[in-house]
């Protein structure tokens, strides 16, 4: 058992396919044991048998009963053969968006429940390990499915209107899906304790929103079907897409990129999620939300860089502002990810990096707790703006230098994205600073969110009850309590592109300097409330050491024997040998019985645990 | 090995933990007795790195439970009571998982598994199903996983509950084993008989409280230094009781329930060799004398009040 206790240590890089050769030979030879387990177990249970043999053949049914009743009628096959390619994609999908998120689901509350969960996270095994287990265990059950359900799509090929490409990009589609949906799951299994509460909530919000993606599918299909002269209708239409145009520019951008890193972010920050979720309170959690942040921030730059230089040259102007207003949404969910930090970082974390070099300390500026967070997400939401307005900006400046609209698009984007930083600061800041005070979670989330909608819907309302027709020149004379709403900028913006009145950007000037204000003060608040909290940290730490260093003295003190007390006293003369030894005993005695009644420590009484 | 600093705890506003001190030296069984809800568990599982202590600290092996917790996890072993185990495994199967999880490289984990197995008895069921395994054996498999890191510490959370008389004799052997090969073990128990054959030290644990830590001979020595021994004789002649109370470290002697001579007696072994003596000289026809024990049962009844939480 000795060898037993030998450190993890990845294998030296042998010569032959380098660093990465090196790290798959290790995958291989050393795979993640929780999908190992997972997988075994799995095959072992009937479960899994009867439901891959029972949704293959209602798959097969349904789409045997839908090709024939569409073929009894005068279509022509080829049309046939393209509604029942949609309509096993469609069953496909379904399966998957229901039973995926309902099975990772369970995947660690069910480790929870059977009283497993406690001896796994005892071996030491990194809670990402753990995570990354559980969920590729899912996605490779529900691969599996996929590729049972392969042979059904052969009905399709009876009568013709489709190709081989259709089916591949097909399946690529279901498998990209597949991941979110089964990281979405783990991510729930991850926060709550209770199996049937995971899988209800898997259910009951993951299968609506596949339902209104496939909508949204549908109505893209349109602009594209009618944009790109596609043959194929319903939601799959991108299989043709991707088949027939996948290297021009805007289908591979379109419908190739994007959703690879929409799905590839969403997996990412529903696995970090799990992390955070799987470990102790004791440890850094918000780490991997702040580089999937950074990515995320960058990419979506990117994204927009890319989308606005798919405007036609008139529309490069006004598209481009709408994209930017609309990157505000991520300015929102950056603020609000970042706005739940506790108050102060964890000790372990604090223990580590004061260990480390001067550098690495440096980062604690950026580390976790309520402050650095703050200061860290504030930096993001700082940047991301300029970026954004960046990637929006240079396409026109390089492609559409000469276009009348720029100097107006370029005003109001300004507005817009400062707009964005007053309003993402002030999101941040006060839900910072409401967390710090409540010290629960939960509370803060919910009362920040409830602030944050009063403020923008409450203006709203003042103007409907005191004057009816308010919103008649909500453009060109916008009511004053309007303008103190958090998405003010957005109206202006659209404004000033629209009618290309640039002096109009002066009104931007009053919410932004109204939200900048509120978060300053909002942000001074927080920092002094965390480092009171810190004094108070530390006095009580110290106070608790005093304590145990006082008690330790006492039964140090003891320890001695009677002898050696009677020795002593006799020493000193201060009382004769009997004596001595009647209180050496009592010492003794104490020591033996330890009872519970010692002096109270000095410091104040430990707050209830922050949840 | 371990060391318990001042550690109180409450959930929300029912405070579980006051103020509770005690050590454990290295090497021995440590018992950890107490009635349900006396707060057993919820120090186990703060020894154990998964419950923080809202107040005080816990050094195991040198290492702060808070701040320090990969490292204990390291040197530590834990088996919670009413733990679970994966079904639709192997013996096998299951203790290469863990070992795996505890990052034993591939090389070394079938030794390890095997040495394990060989430990605790397990190899003839390598094949068995978990699902298929008795409570006892499944009782033995959980120790089993604690072992594959070869951890300086066992916490056992009542690792006898629930087993058959058989079972239980089987997991004490077992323990000792363990202690033979030099690991400190720490058991809890609210069933005295189960962990009085097993411990050196304990720590009387109630209402969340500390009653009485340490070797088991001093606590029964400090709360009561008055010692007892029997004498069984054929016949009780009158006034039989005179002779011993003469003795200069005899306190009492008189008729117990049960008919025999009970003597109070302070000091060491030479008190009862004079009462020996003095009992041959007087012509007492004497069959039996026993001194009494300080067992665990006593030492519990005498230090707790009784009331549970």
């Amino acid at each position: 058992m000795t060898e037993a206790a030998a450190p993890t240590e990845a294998p030296a890089p042998s010569p032959r396919g380098g660093r990465l050769g090196a790290w798959w030979r290790q995958k291989r030879e050393d795979p993640n044991p929780i999908l190992v387990k997972e997988l075994r177990s799995s095959f072992r249970t009937k479960l899994f048998i009867r439901f891959l043999y029972l949704s293959t053949g209602l798959l097969a049914l349904i789409v045997l009963l839908f090709g024939g009743s569409v073929a009894s009628t005068s279509m022509p096959p080829a049309e046939v053969g393209q509604l029942v390619f949609q309509s096993f994609f469609g069953v496909a999908l379904a399966v998957l968006c229901v039973f995926a998120p309902a099975h990772a689901a369970a995947s660690l509350t069910g480790e929870r429940e059977k009283s497993t969960y406690e001896s796994l996270i005892l071996t030491g095994m990194d809670p990402a390990r753990i995570v990354i287990g559980k969920f590729l265990a899912t996605y490779t059950l529900f691969a599996m499915v996929l590729v049972a359900f392969t042979p059904v799509v052969g009905i399709a090929f009876l009568f013709g209107g489709i190709s081989p490409w259709n089916v591949v990009w097909g399946f690529y589609a279901l498998l990209l899906f597949l991941a979110p949906a089964t990281a979405y799951g783990v991510a729930l299994s991850a926060r709550l304790s209770s199996t049937r509460v995971a899988i209800f909530l898997a259910l009951f919000t993951f299968a609506p929103f596949s339902g209104m993606a496939t909508g949204a599918l549908f109505g893209f299909g349109e602009l594209a079907t009618r944009q790109w002269g596609l043959g194929m209708e319903g939601p799959f239409w991108f299989t043709e897409a991707l088949g027939s145009r996948f290297f021009e520019p805007d289908t591979f951008l379109l419908v190739f990129l994007m959703p690879l890193f929409v799905c590839g972010m969403a997996v990412w920050l529903f696995l970090a999620s799990a992390i955070a979720g799987v470990r102790p309170a004791s440890e850094d959690r918000s780490t991997p939300f702040k580089y999937w942040t950074v990515v995320a921030v960058a990419g979506l730059a990117v994204m927009l860089f890319g989308l606005t230089t798919l405007f036609e040259p008139p529309d490069m102007a006004e598209g481009g502002v709408v994209l930017l207003e609309l990157a505000g949404f991520a300015i929102l969910f950056v603020a609000t990810i970042f706005q739940n930090e506790p108050p102060l970082p964890p000790r372990v974390w604090e223990l580590r990096q004061a260990a480390r070099g001067p550098l690495t300390r440096r980062l604690m500026l950026f580390g976790p707790g309520a402050g650095p967070t703050t200061r860290f997400a504030a930096t993001v939401i700082v940047a991301a703006c300029a970026l954004f307005f960046l990637a929006t900006a240079v396409p026109r400046w390089v492609w559409n230098p000469t276009h009348p609209e720029n100097a107006a698009a370029d005003v109001a984007g300004l507005s817009v994205a400062l707009g964005h930083v007053a309003v993402g600061l002030f999101v941040l800041c006060s839900g910072a600073l409401i967390r710090v005070l409540l010290r629960s979670g939960v509370a803060a989330r919910v009362l920040s969110q409830a602030f944050l909608i009063g403020l923008i819907i409450l203006p709203f309302l003042i103007v409907l009850l005191g004057e009816a027709d308010g919103f008649r020149h909500m453009d060109d004379r916008t009511p004053l309590p309007i303008r103190f709403t958090p998405i003010f900028h957005l109206i202006l913006g659209i404004a000033i592109v629209d009618d290309e009145e640039l002096s109009r950007v002066v009104e931007v000037a009053a919410p932004v300097f109204f939200y900048g204000l509120m978060a300053f003060a909002c942000w001074l608040a927080l920092e002094g409330r965390v480092r009171r909290v810190r004094k108070e940290v530390d006095a009580r730490r110290e106070a608790s050491e005093r304590a145990a260093e006082e008690r330790a003295r006492r039964m140090q003190q003891s320890d001695a024997t009677p002898e050696d007390v009677a020795a002593a006293l006799a020493r000193v003369g201060a009382a004769d040998a009997a004596t001595a030894a009647e209180i050496a005993g009592a010492d003794a005695g104490e020591v033996a019985r330890r009872s519970s009644a010692p002096p109270a420590p000095p410091g104040p009484e430990a707050p209830p645990e922050d949840p | 090995m371990i060391r318990v600093e001042g550690i109180s705890h409450h959930f929300g506003t029912m405070r579980v933990l006051h103020d509770i001190w005690f050590d454990v030296p290295e090497g021995e069984v440590f018992g950890f007795i107490g009635p349900n809800g006396a707060g057993k568990t919820t120090t186990l599982r703060m020894m154990a790195t998964l419950l923080e202590p809202a107040q005080g600290r816990i050094l195991v092996g040198g290492y702060d439970v808070v701040e320090r917790p990969r490292e204990v996890r390291r040197i530590l072993g834990f088996m919670p009571d009413g733990f679970g185990v994966y079904e639709h495994v192997t013996v096998q199967e299951y203790l290469d998982f863990f070992a795996a999880a505890y990052g034993i490289l591939p090389t070394a984990r079938r030794r390890t598994v095997e040495a394990v197995m060989e430990l605790t008895d397990l190899g003839p069921l390598r094949d068995r199903l978990v699902q298929a395994m008795s409570k006892g054996m499944k009782q033995r498999l959980a120790i089993a996983r604690t072992l594959l890191h070869d951890p300086k510490i066992l916490i056992l959370d009542e690792p006898a509950n629930g087993l058959d008389p058989r079972a239980r004799i089987e997991m004490r052997d077992l323990i000792e084993q363990l202690q033979q090969m030099g690991k400190t073990v720490v058991l809890s128990s609210h069933i005295l008989t189960e962990l009085s054959d097993m411990v050196s030290s304990v720590a009387i644990l109630e209402q969340g409280r500390v009653l009485a830590a340490g070797p088991v001979g001093d606590i029964g020595r400090e709360l009561r230094p008055e010692r007892a021994v029997k004498v069984r004789m054929l016949h009780y002649p009158e006034g039989c009781e005179v002779p011993f109370r003469a003795l200069p470290d005899v306190v009492g002697a008189e008729r117990g329930p049960d008919g025999d001579l009970r003597i109070l007696y302070r000091g060491g072994d030479e008190t009862v060799a004079a009462i020996v003596r003095t009992a041959v000289d007087a012509g007492f026809a004497v069959v039996r004398v026993e001194p009494e024990r300080d067992d665990l049962e006593h030492i519990f009844l005498e230090v707790t009040r009784g009331a549970l939480q």
